[in-house]
């Protein structure tokens, strides 16, 4: 058995320095100097026994340890003295969520594919040789993690890891029965998701909650428990071990739906989920001609993901507005802090205006279900072509945020109105005018990036580093710009002055540089 | 009218795929381009439709003496994987498309005619591309160009999609198509070549070689190209 593992361990080696050095490869610069030879050099059998204990060190310590600080440490200070039993208390319900949500055996992963699948390891000994591994570390993580990070007895923090892995089993063992009895097989990926995060939900109320009340399970019960679960756990830990089928479990876990294997199989996989956005309808039509008639259709049939996703944060900014509205009647000290809001927190709305704009999925669905195909004909490249293309997308982007966007700027204004609290008409056209703004300069934004950089490759990835970057600064520089203590007055002048001049500017570049920059990768 | 290439060259880090590749295509002819796998038909195909920068050499349509530029009318390019808009049927597609090109398409016809053309059936012609089976969107992407009617048509592997009656309407339809044109016609498979093409030509060691035919049996032409791919013969 401990051949097997060591088999599976250095297949998972030799990929894992494969893709490391492929990821150099990618990069910018280095990528350049960088060999293929590199991947039949013998000397890196070094930097895979490297990669190895890194990983495995992270795998075994770090991540456990994270896993308790945040779960546990972090969480106590919620409760007024930490006692022994509250840790205890919560590791145990943590322990039951995850029995089913971590169980090793039930998750389908590219190793078990490529060892199980392509190599025809025995999977009843790979499984196992794994499983094995998978415990024993669990168990040194976390008690080491324990014992650095809490203030439990050492003999204490032995016992619950070990009923935690045995609760594990238990759980394991309870699949496989129920995969004699029915043949079904859970994937721990895709659980029926309404039960699981009901349980998930359940057992993080009993964990954080039942302390919180004063209510934890007394030492002895535990202790009893913990006996119980021992006893259970070993006959599971026998069933798991003499268990046969697992070929038959790998069988149905291991297809191309659970996991994916190769790029072919990824770009099904991206283009399966783009055409579920597509509405099927025979009533659509388009009485245009050209490119207004392809992006009309475009747009019709995309429906679902354009216009009632708009029309969705809509409603539900305008019955927050509502309720708002009415808050304000029956509490009156709520206008003054609303009407500071409107005067001088117009930053924190272009945050708001960065997450509630669509150009982002829109653009992605553009890509996946219209530009990765059409880009293929030189026709759809033309500068004259693509550019009247845009100017259709544009239109398109920026009217359909505009219904979100016009509700929110009129909601507030009329909020502030009804606070009573400002008399100048020109705050209300900067409010008013500056929301738009902001959504215009992200619809613009977005598309022009978009264009600019075009960052998705033939397998459907999105793969530019600038893009990302880029994403990353627009994101950043909203959140810092919330914190910015400035009047709406100033702060939705220069937003309205800065969408102009962004506008134009970008457009311009859109206009002398896409056709050379919006092709497929 | 030839398509005339000279000196092509196109390489990737270390790997000269194409080496100076110099050659000659005539009008009104199909040539079978064989290639081992990896030999660089397709990166042959890419550079003649421009998704890739030449490294070296240049290439254009001579006729009576006069070098013209190929410009991107003049191409089509149909690729061996079918990429059509999917949330189009194939009316709208290729309404779309005729629309659009309409300033370069002589002799235009019906859609219905196009389609007929193709064989594609009455009741598929109004749904969604997105449930269309391979072949279809093959025949669709085959037929777009068809209508454009470039001067020269690249065909990537474009018949391995189609089952074995479909296979042969669209062999007819290229012969049918190419007095007017220049065909040139990826594949693996030398049965294929041989049974379509009028020219063999062999892409091996980033080298094009031109296979000459005349008075060789079947079975001599086939050990010949064998040979040359294998890299034992010299043409």
């Amino acid at each position: 058995m401990f051949k097997n593992y060591l088999i599976s361990f250095k297949v998972k080696n030799a990929y894992t320095v494969n893709q490391f050095i492929y990821s150099l490869q990618r990069l910018p610069l280095i990528g350049k100097i960088i060999s293929s030879k590199l991947y039949g050099e013998e000397a890196l059998k070094i930097l895979n026994v490297f990669v190895t204990l890194i990983r495995e060190f992270v795998k075994v310590f770090v991540y456990k340890f994270l896993y308790i600080l945040f779960f546990i440490t972090l969480f106590s200070g919620m409760y007024e003295s930490v006692s022994e039993v509250i840790v205890i208390h919560i590791y145990l319900f943590l322990s039951l969520i995850g029995s089913f949500s971590n169980t090793e055996i039930f998750n389908p992963t590219r190793d078990k594919y490529y060892m199980i699948v392509l190599m025809k390891m025995d999977a009843r000994m790979h499984t196992l040789s794994n499983f094995c591994y998978f415990l024993v570390t669990t168990f040194i993580g976390q008690v080491t993690a324990l014992l650095l990070l809490t203030d439990v007895h050492w003999y204490y923090i032995i016992a619950m890891v070990a009923a935690m892995i045995m609760i594990k089993c238990i759980a394991i063992a309870f699949y496989l029965y129920r995969i004699d009895k029915t043949n079904k097989v859970i994937n721990e990926n895709k659980p029926s998701w309404g039960i699981y995060f009901g349980l998930i939900f359940v057992l993080l109320g009993c964990a954080y909650g039942l302390p919180l009340l004063n209510l934890t399970i007394p030492m002895t019960y535990m202790i009893v428990l913990w006996g119980i679960v021992l006893v259970l756990g070993f006959f599971s830990l026998k069933k798991i071990w003499n268990y046969k089928r697992y070929d038959y479990i790998y069988k149905r876990l291991l297809t191309q739906d659970n996991i994916v294997v190769n790029k072919n199989n990824q770009v099904e996989a991206t283009t399966q989920a783009s055409r579920k956005q597509i509405v099927v309808d025979k009533n659509i039509t388009s009485d245009k001609s050209g490119f207004a008639y392809f992006h009309d259709l475009f747009v019709k049939r995309h429906k679902k993901i354009l216009k009632d996703s708009a029309i969705h944060t809509a409603i539900v900014i305008f019955f927050l507005a509502i309720a708002v509205g009415i808050a304000m009647q029956l509490i009156p000290e709520l206008k003054i802090p609303v009407a500071n809001f409107a005067l001088n927190n117009l930053p924190i709305l272009l945050f708001v205006m960065y997450f509630i704009n669509t150009g982002k999925s829109v653009t992605n669905a553009m890509f996946m279900n219209c530009d990765h195909s059409m880009l293929m004909y030189r026709f759809y490249r033309q500068p004259k072509t693509l550019l009247s293309l845009f100017r259709e997308r544009l239109k398109t982007i920026i009217l359909l945020n505009l219904i979100p966007t016009f509700t929110l700027s009129l909601s507030l204004c009329v909020l502030l109105f009804l606070t009573g609290q400002n008399d100048n008409i020109l705050n209300y056209l900067i409010i008013f005018f500056s929301i738009l703004a902001m959504s215009i300069f992200f619809s613009v934004h977005n598309l022009v990036l978009y264009y600019l950089l075009q960052p998705y490759n033939v397998g459907m990835e999105m793969k530019s580093t600038t893009y990302t970057i880029v994403s990353l600064i627009t994101y950043w520089g909203c959140y810092y710009l919330m914190e910015l203590d400035v009047s709406s007055l100033i702060f939705g002048s220069i937003m309205i002055v800065f969408a102009i001049a962004y506008s134009v500017i970008s457009l311009f570049l859109v206009y002398r540089y896409a056709p050379k920059t919006f092709k497929l990768r | 009218m030839n398509l005339v290439l000279e000196n092509v060259a196109k390489s990737f880090g270390d790997k000269k795929v194409l080496k100076n590749v110099t050659f000659s295509f005539e009008e009104g002819k199909i040539y079978g381009l064989l290639g081992r796998n990896g030999a660089g038909k397709t990166t042959l195909f890419n550079c003649l439709n421009e998704d890739l920068d030449l490294d070296g050499g240049v290439f254009y349509f001579s006729s009576n003496g006069e070098k013209k530029n190929v410009e991107a009318n003049d191409i089509g390019y149909v690729l061996s994987t079918p990429v059509v808009p999917e949330f189009l049927t194939g009316r709208e597609f290729l309404k779309f498309f005729i629309d659009i090109n309409k300033d370069h398409i002589s002799d235009l016809k019906s859609i219905d005619e196009y389609f007929d053309l193709v064989k594609i059936d009455k009741d598929d012609r109004d749904k969604l591309m997105k449930d269309y089976s391979h072949g279809m969107k093959n025949k669709l992407q085959m037929l777009v160009h068809i209508i454009a009617s470039p001067k020269l048509l690249l065909l990537d592997e474009p018949l391995t999609s189609f089952d074995v009656v479909v296979a042969e309407e669209m062999k007819e339809l290229l012969k049918k198509i190419k007095k007017d044109h220049i065909l040139i016609f990826s594949t693996h498979i030398m049965e294929l070549a041989l049974d379509l093409c009028d020219e063999i030509v062999v892409l091996n060691g980033g080298i094009l070689e031109h296979i000459e035919n005349k008075d060789l049996s079947n079975k001599e032409l086939k050990d010949k190209i064998i040979k040359v791919l294998t890299g034992e013969e010299d043409v």
